[in-house]
């Protein structure tokens, strides 16, 4: 599990609205009130013209601690408690003298106009400390994504993130919805839930139907009247409720477009507490588009990393499904044309040896005509065989080979097919060491033969013509084994077990130079046939060099039949 | 009977095919030599240069069509090409890199050795194209007056069919890929043309073939091209 980042969030803790004005009200007064009765007990008005100006620092404190109506009302207070506590006549609304008028209106303006300016500044570091804190969260979430590789798990990431950093907002669950078949979704991405566990309300999947057409924001709501749109012809219902900050609140259910260009590629789906100031509303998303708003424009930019991310995912998938499909067309093609050159190959041969034996203008003498023929009966059998193995396949691969068992010695078979095959070694010594007390097998006769048979034809075309084959056979309690070992180049380890995969030699194009290309059928059907008789086959390195393929087969029964 | 005892290279990995061509050509008072792979193909041709080369596509190790292309690049050797149907792809490659001809496996003796004979003869013949005259039964051409007569009567033909007939009389008995003729027609851009060939051939053949629909002097070899044939 890699370490969480957590983000921090948005906005930091906010008070509610009331709150916040009773507060400022509060200081405007008392602040004022203070400075007023300061005057008042120690008589500093009309012995210092200009004692209003101390009214200016209760105002610039409050405007850049408090805002601007703290300030505004500030500067009201201390005008009118001047005028009625300190300015002659006192404790009445009026001004006898005219320069008096002037010093308080001046005051006036100036505490407004101060005031005006320390909120200004106090907005501007305000906002500059959100943008820079924005800039960081930013930078961890393109920071998180791409640390993740797999765009499912990206994201996850930024589900995730949108939940962190626009808790502040209400947003208490964040999903990211595809739809697949019609009428269907498929979760995403969830930030709370694991994705199976999401179910939708079939008014979710209509109203996430329809932002996924209409490319619009749409919302479900606890109260019907909160629609932003009354257009939407769904029937709109009570979610739920729940206590939050010790208020009830609402609960919402916020369906948003993610649109890649004009494609709308996923729906997000927000839960959130319903609070009509903090919601990134329709009304306000899309007023967006002409006045950019920070905050939805920093909502915005989650949005669009999910978008990419979604759309990217699906070009990689659809990519993947266009690399699969060639792969099985490329295979078809080089299998076919595997299997037909190796049908004409010994096609081939006989028709070459078959047409020179007929040619009336050469005399053979009796060697050649024999040389002809014998080359014209081997690559018949050939041909058998090979014809023989892919009948096996096919029954392999339809499951329809069944093994028409019986007793047979093993002996028998091994010398049978040594003495079938004995044309192909031309001049190389094949050993065959059987014990005496090799037990009789319950076998069909037929596919263990074309087993060693295809186990013998590779030892022989895969290794250098002089190289020795030894044939090992021996009993081992209830089962028997057979074991066909070369001194050709081997195989390397990687690939001991898929030597016996169909059509392996055409996948993979090994094939030592120098020697005829092998079917790629013989080990894929020798494995189809000692499994349905019950048994095992592999293939391993031998020491000393070259490979050694070993056979187990059950003896079948209970009897225990020694030759 | 007996032929003049040229050399020929026969290439194939498969020993049966080998030994079968072999005996044959040997009987038929051929020298011959043998390859099983590419490498060992393209070491004998420098060794003994030999007057012809039968090839087999599909080897192990270096391909058929890389020994053509080695082969072409040292010698105007005749080639001709073995290979099975499927390799449809590789065999007009093979034309298009200097093959001369093509015998589709599996093939009897006597195909073989009556290609053999061609391919022979052809190289024996002078230099082509500086001929004044060229005459094959009823076709007759003067290269220097460019006039072409069939059966005495002479044939009006535009530029494009009589340069197209001049590249046929030129390569003759060769097999030429349509890539061949376009590029010798129209220079290397033309290669988009193919349909517009097939047109000039069929024009070519309504006025010199003496039965255009069974023509017998330029033949179509199906999905590669053409070939011009002067044996009467």
């Amino acid at each position: 599990m890699r370490p969480v980042v957590h983000f921090s969030s948005l906005e930091t803790e906010r008070k509610p609205h009331w709150q916040r004005y009773a507060l400022d009200t509060l200081f405007a007064f008392v602040g004022s009130m203070l400075v007023t009765g300061i005057i008042f007990v120690w008589h500093l008005y009309p012995r210092i013209p200009n004692i209003s100006i101390v009214y200016l620092l209760v105002v610039i404190s409050l405007a850049s601690t408090r805002g601007r109506y703290a300030s505004i009302l500030a500067s009201l207070v201390a005008f009118l408690a001047f005028d009625f506590f300190l300015v002659p006549p006192l404790y009445v609304f009026t001004i006898n003298r005219v320069e008096e008028w002037i010093a308080l209106f001046v005051f006036l303006v100036t505490a407004i106009l101060t005031s005006q300016l320390a909120v200004a500044l106090r907005e501007r570091a305000g906002q500059a400390a959100r943008r820079e804190r924005e800039t960081r969260i930013l930078y961890d979430l393109v920071r998180v994504a791409s640390r993740e590789e797999e765009p499912e798990r990206q994201l996850q990431a930024i589900v995730q993130s949108i939940v962190e950093v626009f808790a502040s907002w209400g947003v208490l669950d964040c999903v990211v919805l595809q739809a697949e078949a019609a009428g269907t979704f498929r979760v995403q991405a969830s930030a709370q839930q694991l994705c199976g566990q999401i179910t939708m309300s079939s008014d979710e999947k209509a109203i996430a139907n329809w932002v996924m057409n209409h490319g619009r924001t749409m919302g479900l709501y606890e109260d019907s009247s909160f629609a932003p749109s009354s257009s939407a012809p769904f029937t709109w219902r009570i979610l739920m409720r729940t206590t939050w900050g010790g208020r009830v609140a609402q609960r919402s259910l916020l369906l948003m477009p993610l649109h890649v260009g004009q494609k709308v590629v996923g729906v997000l789906r927000l839960r959130m507490l319903a609070d009509p100031r903090r919601l990134p509303y329709e009304e306000r998303l899309e007023e967006e588009d002409e006045h950019p708003n920070v905050r939805t424009a920093f909502f915005h930019t989650f949005l669009d990393q999910a978008s990419s991310l979604i759309e990217r995912a699906h070009l990689q998938r659809e990519n993947m499904h266009i690399a699969v499909l060639q792969r099985t067309d490329a295979l078809r093609a080089s299998l076919l044309s595997s299997v037909s050159h190796d049908l004409r190959t010994p096609l081939t041969s006989i028709k070459a040896a078959a047409s020179s034996l007929l040619q009336e203008d050469v005399s053979w003498d009796e060697e050649a005509r024999r040389s002809f023929a014998r080359s014209i009966e081997r690559e018949a059998d050939r041909l058998n065989r090979l014809v023989s193995n892919l009948l096996d396949m096919s029954r392999i691969e339809e499951g329809a080979l069944k093994p028409e068992k019986d007793w047979y010695s093993l002996k028998m078979l091994i010398h049978e097919v040594v003495g079938r095959l004995e044309p192909l070694f031309e001049g190389r010594t094949v050993h065959t060491h059987l014990p005496d007390d090799l037990l009789m097998v319950d076998l069909d006769y037929i596919q263990i033969d074309q087993v060693l048979t295809n186990l013998l034809e590779n030892a022989l075309r895969y290794t250098p013509p002089e190289s020795p084959i030894d044939i090992e056979a021996h009993s081992e309690s209830d089962q028997v084994q057979l074991a066909v070992s070369d001194r050709g180049p081997g195989i390397p380890a990687a690939d001991l077990e898929r030597v016996f995969d169909k059509f392996y030699r055409v996948l993979h194009g090994h094939h030592a130079v120098g020697y005829p290309m092998g079917s790629g059928l013989g080990l894929a059907v020798c494995k189809g046939v000692v499994e349905a008789h019950g048994g095992r086959i592999w293939a391993q390195q031998r020491e000393g060099g070259g490979l050694t393929v070993r056979v187990v087969l059950p003896v079948g029964g209970q009897e225990r039949i020694v030759e | 009977m007996k032929k003049s005892g040229a050399t020929i290279l026969v290439v194939d990995d498969e020993r049966e095919i080998v030994r079968a061509l072999q005996r044959s050509l040997t009987a038929h008072d051929y020298k011959v030599y043998t390859a099983a792979n590419g490498e060992e193909a393209v070491a004998l041709v420098s060794q003994y240069r030999p007057d012809l080369l039968l090839l087999d596509l599909m080897l192990p190790g270096m391909s058929g069509l890389e020994v053509c292309w080695r082969v072409r690049a040292e010698s105007m050797m005749p080639i001709i090409v073995l290979s099975v149907k499927e390799a449809e792809h590789d065999k007009v490659e093979a034309l298009d890199l200097g093959a001369d001809d093509y015998i589709q496996k599996p093939f009897g003796i006597d195909e073989v050795l009556a290609r053999v004979r061609v391919a022979l003869r052809h190289v024996a013949q002078a230099p082509r194209g500086s001929d004044a005259q060229y005459q094959a039964g009823p076709l007759q051409v003067d290269f220097d007056r460019r006039r072409v007569c069939v059966q005495g009567q002479e044939v009006s033909l535009t530029p494009t069919e009589y340069d197209l007939l001049k590249v046929f009389i030129t390569h003759r008995g060769k097999i030429l890929t349509r890539q061949m003729l376009l590029k010798e027609l129209w220079g290397i851009e033309a290669y988009a043309r193919t349909h517009s060939l097939h047109v000039y051939v069929a024009q070519l053949r309504q006025k010199i073939e003496p039965i255009p629909e069974r023509p017998r002097f330029i033949l179509t070899i199906p999905a590669v091209g053409y070939r011009f044939n002067d044996e009467v």
